[in-house]
């Protein structure tokens, strides 16, 4: 595995216990210079996960819990008319930072949901008629609750696939939920600093120059084509889907430690990647198997 | 004697049955070869034979000698056609993946991946749905056959024919495979939502105790859209009176609570209304993070959760 | 965003056809249709292209729909087409005629492959049909091409969504590999003969006709076609010597030389009857053996030297030493003949000679009688009065020309004192008429002279501007002499050609264009010369291969064997020709990219994890993947396996150089072996 990476899940593990698998994916997301969702149930350690990786990479962040009364201008920025120069000056909001933090995203009403997705599209953002760049790179973290809990507005499929990835912790093993209770001291997130911000943007240059051969191409391509000839899949899988699973498996392999993407790098973020592209609404009826599962075990790597 | 000719054809059948049985034994992935390609000319290939013996006609009467050059060029076309319309078959893979449990009158799907090196054109499946691929790529490619899921059970996919008139339509081309394969057809689901907090055990001492009971017990967890069938008891009347929208009010479980489903407990005429009605009952019951358990007959499940305890219990479901 | 769920089905074979199909399908019949056309089917053809370009508007309109009307009316005008078609041109026409609209119909209502096929079909049949008028190699290689496009049609069909180059591609690959067995196939199968009697072939009539009047030749010299060709089989005659003759004209109206009632009734007997006359007592005189492959002609005209024999069924003599074919020549016929080289032809039947021989006119010329009375007078015998009319013709002021001016009555007449400029055919009547003015029984023959000599091929080609006209004389005891007035005119074109003879300009003036006007131009020459020679080979060897040939052939091929060995022979030729064909087919539309070494390498190693040590692979799993499910105590098998999935997935998916992973290759095949 590539130390410094190693050493970043291994501090950001000292937070979240249990999780070195999702920590891991949560990395290997943002070295691939995707934006991550995550999705579970309340207080399971979703924002932690989120505070700490971006303290650990040196990222400036602004954290936006959403509300249902949350407006698209709380967290884009709005213009206000100053008396001394008669003139309107922009107050940028949250989102002019490095890292945005968007807790329960689900949570907002569709119209708040659908300017932060646009922003994180286009990478700016347009205010009576101006547009202001955003920061580049420019990350988003968001977190939000299962669908089916009330008060939700789900994330439309359109803007779902604007996400790298989405990952959901799970209850942590009796080992790990015992050694956090025992753990007395509050966390000082800074302390959980691994590399600066430059160091993340050599890191990210150096996955995207990860070798991949003609046959992992062919793989990846060999995966998206069967949800798009199959009767059983609803949703296929668009380019930009295969797009991000290269570029995830690209980071998945340089945490790894390897010099080229192999079938085993693309499964491993296989489901972490196409899952909520494919099935929006978390289960499908009478289905006990994901259907990104299904797509995995339908093709050989070997015969490729 | 029209019994006679039925029998003849079943004896036919069987014998061509047995045969194809010991040719091309089942197997989850074959390799089209001499041993399992069936090649004859087709109607139109008799056609073009037809042409070349009425230009042999022609050419010997009017004694044409380019007429009987074109008609010997054109039996070594036939020849030659008959060797590709076999290379447009031989030499590729077909290996089958998993199947996948479903649910009746849902779609049966073996999924064969067929692995070419070259191109290969107009494949026809005489499944369920007479799928055609038009082309068949030196890249992978995937064809889903699909049947329709009639009955609940085991579902053993049939042989099924596969055959080709490329690439000029003179011959046909087919083999027959088997591949192995079968899938548990799980009961339709049933909406049947007075029983989605459990029926209790058919022999537990509180036969009686009645849902609401249950619900008394657990915590209030949230608010879901009404659907009907759904007790009135539950119905948020408040919320309902200021946004004329039905919601149930919805409670929580806690861990320790079981869930029993039960098929003597469910109501239905008929025993499969009950299984359906059971399965609904233990998809939703999953879906809520609910643990819960099965009892059919004499056959019980101990209460668990998860999607591995879901599938043993669609499988009871299935078998019974 | 929820894709459409497709349900193909196999109605899809029905699916609408291609654009390249439907171009295919009009580039071959566009070829056929042509030729068709040319053979007196033009209404036929025309309402073919009608239909077609009905069906055209397929490509703008696709909800096009015929109207019930209109479908009728086009029924009612192929019905009418075809009847009267039948009714006109007789069955063979009307039969052709019938496929035609039958071509029409169907392309007009194609939408499906069926359609298609059925319009392929007749196609390849009527490309048959056609070959049988057009027999030149240039024509056939064209309707051949035409076949192949209609065969191309099928193939585009299935490759629907292939560019058309590769299509064509597959098919010269078929169609060269389908070529060996046709020639085979054509050299061995045995010949049948007709099998019932077929209507004939009707045509115009090409070449010579059997009447000739004035400038008649002229006009026939214009044309630059093959008239026939001869290749002798040991020496062959002197160039000025090569007078071929055709038939003989004994009666003259003034005007016009005809054939004359008694040998219309040998020609009547050689058609019905298939009788003709025997030249005995040949035997000890010089003989020239030759070949001769003529076009068709549509007449029963041959050709040969004098004295021509031959022992060819269907080949007759006449009194008037010409051979005579039974059966018109509707097609290149070829026949052998032996010419015995005799100075005085005897006559074979002596009684009538002067009766049909000494005919004049009753249309006078008096002053040519009056010249020839004094000539007469002036002369002590027969031959100082011939040659002293050749004097004249030699000395006076006669002029040899293509473009001879028109003569006015009496045309002797006219010729001899006025206008003294004319073609072979005016100095042979001329000369012939003075003949029989004189008393001296006379008659024209009409013929070629000479030939141009194609070193490649060793045989001469005949053309119609080698049309000549010459005069026969007989003495008593004497017999029949040729006498060819045009030589004491214009010796060149007995010596050399017709072209030196005339000069440039006048030749072939007002001819079709022709390459033989530029042969001036050596390399002009030689490519006419190769092709000329690429055309009697054809001839030959593919349009004249009867039983005959294919036995010498055979015999040549095998040497005097007996049947049984000869078919043996035969059977293994063609299991030979068998095993060729399916490596040739194989090897053709074989994969280009075969599977690479590697993976047969991976899968020879999971097969060997598989039988050796039960380890199967789910389809999902790589390699390296299957050190999980092994059992941790067998470290050997572990640590095997770990170096060989590495080495699977190095040579897979890392960037190596071509000689790194063939060292790589070695070491995996080595711990694969070991397994």
């Amino acid at each position: 595995m590539d130390k410094q990476c190693q050493q970043i899940i291994k501090k950001i593990s000292q937070v979240v216990i249990g999780k070195e698998e999702q920590v891991r994916l949560a990395l290997a997301c943002l070295l691939a210079k995707g934006h991550l969702l995550i999705e579970d149930l309340p207080g399971m350690g979703k924002t932690t996960l989120s505070h700490t990786l971006a303290s650990a990479v040196g990222m400036s962040y602004n954290r936006v819990q959403f509300t249902s009364d949350l407006l698209p201008a709380d967290i884009i920025g709005v213009s206000i008319f100053k008396a001394d120069t008669h003139e309107f000056k922009f107050h940028p909001g949250p989102i002019f930072s490095q890292l945005l933090l968007a807790d329960e995203i689900n949570r907002a009403s569709p119209k708040t949901q659908s300017a932060l997705l646009e922003a994180m599209a286009e990478n700016q953002v347009s205010v009576d008629g101006t547009t202001y760049p955003l920061e580049s790179p420019f990350f988003v973290i968001a977190t939000q609750n299962p669908q089916f809990q009330s008060g939700t507005y789900p994330l439309p499929e359109s803007q779902l696939d604007r996400f790298l990835m989405r990952i959901s912790l799970g209850f942590p093993p009796h080992q790990a939920e015992l050694s956090m209770l025992k753990r007395q001291t509050q966390i000082d997130l800074s302390d959980y600093n691994c590399i600066s911000y430059e160091e993340l943007a050599t890191l990210q240059a150096k996955v995207e120059s990860i070798y991949a051969s003609d046959e992992v191409l062919n793989y990846i391509l060999a995966l998206v084509n069967l949800s798009r000839e199959s009767r059983d899949f609803p949703l296929s899988l668009s380019p930009r889907a295969s797009l991000a699973i290269l570029a995830a498996a690209k980071a998945w392999a340089y945490i790894d430690g390897a010099e080229y993407v192999t079938p085993d790098h693309v499964q491993a973020i296989f489901l972490a990647v196409t899952e909520h592209r494919l099935s929006p609404s978390f289960v499908e009826s009478g289905s006990t198997d994901s259907l990104s599962v299904k797509l995995l075990n339908s093709v050989d790597p070997t015969q490729i | 004697m029209a019994s006679f000719i039925q029998y003849l054809s079943q004896w036919r059948q069987a014998r061509l049955e047995s045969f194809i049985n010991k040719r091309i034994p089942a197997s989850d992935s074959h390799t089209l070869d001499r041993k399992n390609i069936f090649i004859l000319p087709n109607w139109s290939g008799l056609c073009y034979l037809a042409v070349c013996a009425a230009i042999y006609l022609l050419a010997t009467n009017y004694e044409s000698n380019l007429g009987l050059l074109l008609c010997y060029w054109l039996l070594g076309i036939f020849l030659v056609i008959l060797y590709l319309s076999y290379f447009n078959l031989a030499g590729i893979k077909l290996v089958s993946s998993q199947t996948f449990d479903v649910h009746v009158e849902q779609n049966l799907t073996l999924q064969i991946q067929l692995i070419s090196d070259k191109d290969r054109y107009s494949f026809c499946w005489q499944d369920g749905y007479k799928t055609e691929l038009k082309k068949v790529n030196a890249s992978h490619q995937f064809v889903n056959l699909g049947w329709q899921a009639k009955q609940r059970g085991l579902f053993r996919f049939p042989r099924v024919r596969l055959y080709s008139t490329a690439p000029f339509g003179l011959f046909n081309v087919w083999t027959w495979l088997d591949f192995n394969r079968k899938t548990y057809v799980y009961p339709k689901p049933l909406t049947c939502p007075e029983y989605q907090f459990g029926t209790g055990r058919s022999d537990s001492e509180m036969d009686d105790s009645s849902n609401d009971e249950n619900i008394g017990d657990s915590e209030f967890y949230g608010l879901k859209p009404y659907q009907l069938g759904e007790p009135l008891s539950r119905v948020a009347w408040k919320r309902a009176s200021y946004n004329n929208e039905w919601q149930v009010k919805q409670f929580e479980q806690s861990i320790s609570d079981d869930v029993w489903f039960s098929l003597a407990k469910v109501a239905g005429s008929e025993i499969e209304e009950k299984l359906s009605k059971l399965t609904w009952l233990l998809i939703n019951a999953q879906q809520q993070n609910m643990t819960y358990g099965l009892e059919l007959g004499h056959k019980v499940l101990q209460p668990q959760t998860g999607a591995a305890h879901l599938k043993s219990c669609l499988l009871a479901l299935a078998k019974y | 965003m929820y894709k459409q769920i497709q349900l193909a089905t196999h109605s899809e074979i029905n699916q609408a056809l291609s654009f390249n199909t439907y171009i295919f399908l009009l580039l071959a019949s566009s070829v056929v249709m042509t030729y068709q056309a040319m053979e007196n089917n033009f209404e036929a053809v025309a309402f073919f292209v009608f239909c077609a370009l009905i069906r055209s508007l397929y490509w703008l309109q696709s909800d096009f729909r015929l109207n019930q009307l209109f479908t009728y009316l086009i029924y009612a005008v192929s019905c009418f087409l075809i009847s009267t078609k039948f009714v006109s041109s007789g069955i063979l026409n009307g039969l052709f005629s019938l496929l035609i609209c039958l071509q029409a119909l169907t392309i007009i209502k194609l939408r499906h492959f069926r359609e298609l096929k059925t319009l392929v079909w007749v196609h390849l049949f009527l490309t048959a049909a056609s070959l049988l008028f057009y027999l030149q190699i240039q024509h056939a290689v064209l309707l051949l091409i035409s076949a192949i496009l209609a065969l191309a049609c099928l193939l585009a069909h299935f490759l629907a969504g292939e560019h058309f180059k590769q299509v064509l591609n597959q098919m010269l690959k078929l169609v060269l590999i389908a070529l060996p067995i046709g020639i085979v196939l054509f050299l061995v199968m045995p010949k049948l003969p007709p099998l019932w009697k077929m209507p004939k072939v009707q045509s115009q009539t090409r070449g010579l006709q059997d009447e000739l009047s004035l400038g008649d030749l002229a006009a026939l010299s214009q044309s630059s076609n093959l008239a026939f060709r001869a290749s002798f089989k040991d020496k062959a005659p002197e160039i000025n010597q090569l007078y071929w003759r055709s038939f003989t004209l004994q009666h003259f109206d003034g005007t016009t030389w005809r054939r004359n009632r008694y040998m219309e009734s040998w020609q009547a007997v050689a058609e019905k009857k298939r009788q003709g006359l025997k030249w005995n007592n040949l035997q000890d005189t010089d003989f020239f053996e030759y070949q001769i492959i003529t076009e068709a002609s549509f007449q029963h005209w041959l050709f040969g030297l004098d004295l021509a024999t031959s022992h060819q069924i269907g080949v007759l003599s006449l009194p008037d030493f010409g051979l005579y074919a039974a059966e018109p020549l509707t097609k290149r016929f070829q026949y052998s003949a032996k010419s015995y080289v005799i100075k005085n032809l005897p006559e074979y039947d002596t009684v009538n000679i002067d009766k049909l021989n000494l005919q004049l006119p009753s249309h006078k010329n008096p002053k040519t009688a009056e010249w020839v009375l004094n000539l007469q007078q002036n002369s002590n015998s027969d031959d100082d009065f011939i040659n002293k009319v050749l004097t004249h013709f030699n000395q006076q002021a006669f002029y040899y020309s293509l473009k001879p001016q028109q003569l006015t009555y009496p045309l002797i007449d006219d010729f001899m004192f006025n206008t003294r400029t004319g073609f072979c055919e005016h100095y042979a009547s001329a000369f012939t008429y003075i003949m029989r003015l004189a008393g001296i029984p006379a008659r024209v023959v009409v013929g070629y002279l000479g030939g141009e000599y194609n070193p490649a091929g060793d045989y001469y080609s005949v053309y119609q501007f080698d049309a000549h006209a010459w005069s026969e004389i007989w003495q008593a005891g004497k017999g029949w002499q040729r006498v060819d007035p045009t030589l004491y005119v214009a010796p060149q074109r007995i010596g050399v050609n017709l072209q030196h003879a005339v000069g440039n300009d006048e030749f072939l003036a007002e001819g079709d264009f022709s390459l033989i006007k530029y042969d001036q131009f050596v390399a002009v020459k030689t490519a006419r010369m190769l092709l000329a020679n690429l055309d009697y080979q054809w001839t030959r060897w593919v349009l004249n291969y009867d039983t005959k040939t294919q036995k010498n052939f055979l015999k040549q091929l095998f040497g005097d064997t007996n049947n049984m060995w000869q078919s043996i022979i035969l059977i293994a030729l063609f299991f030979i020709l068998f095993a060729m064909i399916s490596f040739f087919s194989w090897w053709l539309f074989r994969a280009k990219n075969s599977r690479s070494e590697i993976i047969k390498l991976q899968d020879l190693a999971l097969n060997k994890l598989n039988t050796h040590y039960g380890l199967a692979k789910e389809t999902q799993q790589t390699p390296t993947q299957l050190l999980a499910i092994m059992s941790s105590e067998d470290t050997e098998l572990i640590s095997r396996w770990q170096r060989i999935s590495l080495l699977i997935e190095e040579i897979r998916f890392s960037e190596l150089t071509e000689p790194a992973i063939k060292i790589k290759l070695k070491q995996l095949k080595v711990l694969i072996k070991n397994l």
